[in-house]
């Protein structure tokens, strides 16, 4: 988690999510007041994008070319880059988008053509593809730096995030979009409730949704003015073997820990091996999968994204609906939200794979909008 | 920044199950091009397709992880690591088990509609990482990229950062996909395919012919090779990504994106274009890619273009997806050590407008090679360059 010369700023957050949809502002009150997008019956919860358009975001021949996966990139993406100030990506940019599963409707699409006996349509296989939505964001925003797509699941936030801060650090690009997309579809739903029949076991309720974040060198945000939510100072996975964070020396004030752990999953072993039960005085949680259900690769970004508000903000949200903390956890999770002056905030993936990985993000210099007063880094 | 050595390397495709037969057929130009036998290709404009013959099955897992296992088995052994082995995993491609989405849907759309979800156990990519990785004994973080047709070189791209950084102290790193009904739909729908041979840079070629295979490298710091005392099998110098923004499929007719990615990856490797000696081409055999790789990449060599010598191996190959980008590494890795310089099959007539290329039409062709460089176009306009230099320099 160390840190070099140029520090890559958080400088636009873009949501289109089933909180909020893709208002920032609402998806960070909805945090913020515990609320959850999970709904639906025992068998059938999920959290679901309520109605929205897209071509509010895109012109609406543009639109009818995408996928519902395309979509979540393309609006989320739009909104980071207007949070940021940004007319369009500066010159040099880089993307990276991660998607686990890509579309799932258009998969299906494709396959009904492909086996029902109409054929395989080349408009569904060109748009299906799992690259496809950061083919349309370079085509429509104009980049024409690396753009890279990852299908590694939550865990390749932190793979994005370590790459776009080399990519920062060396000059190489001038900003770099991190974001994730995941589309819900009635056959995604099918098979993934399916599956976990089929396992015996009871899968999370479901998520879906976008978000991004821009990242620019710390300097150039500030010659131009921009706010700086947070800046990145650092990414790593943890391999079986290495140390505990748990075991970290902690350095400055107050941090917040945005978990990955969701209902019935591991949330207190999760608090545990970061360090963070029992609790030091001013440290808080948060844990988005109760408020936005099991969203993979999107849950991560979503996490650095509500880490980075909540640094912004000075603000620890109230804990979620649904959740329940025990007594280890409790001064974790506040029963309102409270102001907090954090000094950093760690974002904790865990998949439950023997490899986990930790975003940590501090308190950017910026007095802007968002920004408590500055302290010295 | 470190200094990044190959010292494993592991390869299975239509021309050979491993790295010694895959280096007798690109020697011998031996194509592995011959008629569908994995699905009924009856319905579809091309029947032809490089297949992967006798490869052993994995239990419970599909087609694109047996081709996976087969690589990365082979390029653990030579590179003398054993379980457990601490290395982080970056592997590419464009549909990992998509053969088991197909499956799934077969049965979903049949009389009944009946599918057995247990199938998508091995149907996305990150499941087969988690396999491989338990197979393997790998103990580190594992990762997908998914680029379409640039994922392989694009993979080995971002391993080679993570060591160069010392983000990670060894990588493993590839790509792979199997040949499966989804992308011969796919392809055959753009009307792209070939129906009789695949003629990279031929004034006549009539388009690609889909392949299949898996490449896999063993990615680590000189030092730590040397250390270990491992044999170096070359060198990764330099990578270099760009987009075109140009269209979601047609490479841009200039080849900007290639143009960007080549340039890059010379600036990362610290040598002038003059210095390549050979260059594997993407070479689809596409009207618009061919056309459009020569023109991105005389952009960026100038004058220097027609120094070095060139040939697309697809017309051995086929087109292996998000394998063939690190197959082709793996190529220009194996011809820097043999000096042998894989021909261009298939080539009567060169195409006008590519005159600048030295195409290699001879099998056995044999040159003094000590840099080569490869590179790769996908759906999306993403462009991925590698610069590779033979083992047994100073490092």
């Amino acid at each position: 988690m160390g840190n070099g010369g140029i520090r890559p700023a958080v400088t636009g957050i873009g949501t289109a999510l089933p909180l909020g949809v893709c208002d920032l502002e609402a998806f960070w009150q909805a945090i913020c007041s515990g609320r959850s997008a999970v709904s639906g019956d025992a068998g059938g919860r999920a959290a679901r994008m309520p109605a929205w358009d897209v071509s509010d975001y895109t012109d609406s021949k543009q639109a009818r070319r995408m996928s519902p996966l395309s979509k979540l990139a393309f609006a989320s993406l739009g909104k980071a880059l207007g949070d940021a100030g940004l007319q369009s990506p500066p010159a040099k940019s880089a993307l990276f988008f991660v998607s686990k599963f890509g579309s799932t409707e258009f998969l299906r699409e494709f396959h009904e053509g492909l086996l029902g006996g109409g054929g395989p349509s080349p408009f569904l296989f060109t748009n299906g593809v799992v690259n496809a939505p950061a083919g349309h964001i370079s085509l429509e925003f104009g980049i024409r730096g690396p753009c890279t797509t990852l299908m590694g699941g939550a865990q390749s936030a932190a793979f994005a995030l370590q790459h776009a801060a080399a990519l920062i650090r060396d000059g190489a690009a001038g900003a770099v979009m991190v974001g994730a997309a995941e589309e819900l579809s009635d056959f995604f739903l099918d098979a993934y409730r399916g599956f976990g029949s089929a396992l015996g076991s009871a899968m999370p309720a479901p998520g879906e949704g976008g978000v991004f974040l821009v990242l620019e060198p710390e300097g150039d945000a500030a010659a131009r003015g921009a706010r700086t939510h947070a800046v990145l100072a650092g990414a790593d996975f943890l391999r079986e073997g290495d140390p505990s964070p748990a075991d970290e020396r902690r350095m400055g004030g107050p941090r917040l820990f945005s978990l990955s752990s969701g209902p019935g999953r591991g949330l207190e072993a999760e608090a545990a091996d970061l360090g963070a039960a029992p609790a030091c005085e001013g440290d808080s949680a948060i844990a988005v999968k109760f408020n936005l259900g099991e969203a993979f690769a999107v849950s991560a970004l979503a996490q650095s994204a509500a880490a980075c508000l909540a640094l912004s903000k000075g603000t620890a949200p109230a804990r979620p609906e649904g959740l329940d903390p025990p007594g280890s956890l409790s001064k974790l999770f506040p029963g309102g939200p409270r102001e907090t002056r954090f000094h950093d905030a760690v974002v904790s993936v865990r998949d439950g794979g023997p490899v986990r990985s930790l975003v940590r993000f501090e308190r950017g210099r910026d007095r802007g909008r968002y920004c408590m007063p500055a302290a010295p880094i | 920044m470190k200094s990044v050595a190959i010292t494993g390397m592991g390869a299975v495709s239509a021309i050979g199950n491993s790295i010694a037969e895959t280096a007798v057929s690109l020697a011998e130009g031996r194509s592995g091009i011959g008629p569908v036998t994995l699905f009924d290709s009856s319905p579809y404009p091309s029947r032809i397709a490089a297949e992967v013959h006798g490869l052993p099955e994995v239990a419970g897992a599909g087609r694109g992880t047996a081709l996976l296992f087969k690589a990365m088995g082979e390029a653990l052994s030579t590179s003398g690591l054993s379980a457990p082995v601490k290395a982080d995993l970056v592997l590419g491609t464009t549909l990992g088990g998509m053969e088991r989405g197909t499956s799934y849907m077969r049965g979903l759309l049949s009389k009944g509609g009946i599918a057995n979800p247990a199938i998508l156990d091995d149907f996305l990519p990150s499941c087969q990482i988690k396999r491989c990785a338990a197979a393997f004994g790998l103990r580190g973080a594992g990762e997908i990229v998914s680029n379409a047709c640039s994922s392989g070189t694009d993979a080995i791209g971002l391993g080679f950062e993570r060591v160069r950084r010392g983000i990670s102290d060894r990588v493993i790193a590839g790509g792979y996909d199997p040949l499966c009904e989804f992308v011969f739909a796919g392809f055959n729908s753009l009307l792209v395919t070939a129906k009789s041979a695949c003629r990279p840079f031929d004034r006549d070629r009539e388009g690609m012919v889909i392949g299949e295979g898996a490449a896999v490298v063993v990615l680590e710091s000189a030092e730590s090779a040397r250390a270990r005392g491992a044999a170096i099998l070359g060198y990764v110098r330099g990578f270099g990504a760009a987009a075109d923004a140009f269209h979601l499929t047609q490479p841009s007719p200039d080849g900007r994106g290639i143009a960007a990615a080549t340039a890059a990856a010379l600036s990362s490797a610290g040598l002038g274009p003059a210095s390549i000696d050979y260059i594997n081409l993407h070479g689809t055999a596409t009207q618009y890619n061919d056309v459009s790789e020569y023109r991105g990449l005389a952009a960026a060599f100038g004058d220097a273009l027609r120094g070095a010598a060139a040939s697309s191996t697809k017309a051995m190959t086929g087109h292996a997806l998000g394998g063939a980008g690190a197959l082709e590494a793996v190529f220009c890795a194996l011809s820097l050590s043999s000096g042998v310089v894989p021909p261009n099959l298939n080539l009567r007539n060169q195409a006008p407008g590519t005159e600048g290329l030295s195409l290699s039409t001879e099998p056995g062709a044999v040159r003094r090679m000590r840099y080569a460089l490869s590179d790769s176009v996908g759906f999306g306009g993403e462009c991925g360059c590698l610069v590779l230099e033979r083992g047994g320099g100073d490092g």
